[in-house]
């Protein structure tokens, strides 16, 4: 089945419910780690991702097939993720960036992050960045992801986000060899 | 001290692990339902704030138009008569063409009284 067949597969009544199931399976794992490299926290990354996954469902009407199912996906996750972290830390009377640094200063004492000193250094390092080379970094180096589907997700040039993610290693290596 | 690349060493882990079974476990809540539209309290304040005001606004236009003495608007009979008489620029001669007879003389016998 290719992707068409099964979009249309996914908005038949008949055969939505399994194609759905497909998919969550299909794309469950990698779209957590995407949004948990983005809030963080567990529990939010899974909030996050069940708003994905429904509003995957109720948008899949008007998607339009100029992009790959995978990288629609991808963008939904990250506008959740985004928005997400944005309605959070504006809760708690603070900045996204200021509610970042509150989840990473608490990573230590959450239960579903095993990251040794190394590893929390760098999360405190990648939390340097701003927002977009954060994004940037995250996809590519944890994620993997390719730079022509970073340039579908966030609509930004693939010479762009080279230079990006370049400036985002220098600029990380520096601060772990400082702290 | 040796410079720290990220390309020449291991990758490092994100460190980030999920509960066990996460995945497997994994159920969407209810993905054919939309989410319930959530009613905002500060709109839903502003509404009933909006309803009793114009209920508090009906009431006391309802009993102010009810209850309030009203200006009297019909004329009486006697400041027609006293206006005639007195203010108004009408001699006796127009005066006589409109009235008869019984009535000059009823006009004359009052004016002779209030005089």
């Amino acid at each position: 089945m290719n992707e068409h067949e099964f979009i249309q597969a996914l908005l038949d009544p008949q055969t939505q419910n399994v194609a759905f199931q497909k998919l969550v399976g299909q794309y469950q794992k990698p779209l957590y780690f995407h949004i948990r490299s983005i809030v963080l926290n567990h529990d939010d990354a899974d909030d996050v991702l069940q708003n994905t996954f429904v509003k995957v469902f109720q948008y899949l009407k008007n998607f339009k097939q100029e992009s790959k199912l995978y990288t629609w996906m991808y963008r939904i996750a990250t506008n959740e993720a985004l928005s997400h972290l944005s309605q959070k830390a504006k809760k708690n009377g603070r900045t996204s960036l200021e509610h970042q640094a509150f989840v990473i200063d608490n990573l230590v004492a959450d239960v579903y992050f095993e990251g040794d000193e190394i590893q929390l250094k760098l999360q405190k390092a990648i939390h340097e960045l701003p927002e977009k080379q954060q994004l940037v970094f995250k996809m590519r180096y944890f994620n993997e992801l390719k730079y022509e589907e970073m340039s579908e997700i966030l609509g930004t040039s693939v010479g762009a986000l080279k230079a990006s993610y370049h400036h985002a290693v220098k600029k990380i290596e520096t601060y772990m060899l400082k702290n | 001290m040796k410079p720290f690349t990220l390309d020449e060493n291991a990758k490092l882990p994100s460190g980030f692990v999920v509960p066990e079974n996460y995945f497997a476990q994994f159920e969407l809540k209810d993905f054919h339902t939309t989410k319930p539209k959530v009613l905002r309290l500060r709109a839903a304040k502003t509404k009933w704030t909006i309803a009793a005001a114009a209920v508090l606004l009906l009431c006391t236009t309802f009993t102010v138009y009810t209850f309030y003495p009203k200006p009297a608007t019909e004329t009486d009979s006697q400041s027609v008569e006293n206006y005639i008489l007195h203010d108004a620029d009408i001699s006796s001669y127009e005066l006589a063409e409109y009235l008869n007879e019984t009535e000059l003389n009823n006009l004359r016998l009052s004016t002779n009284a209030s005089n």
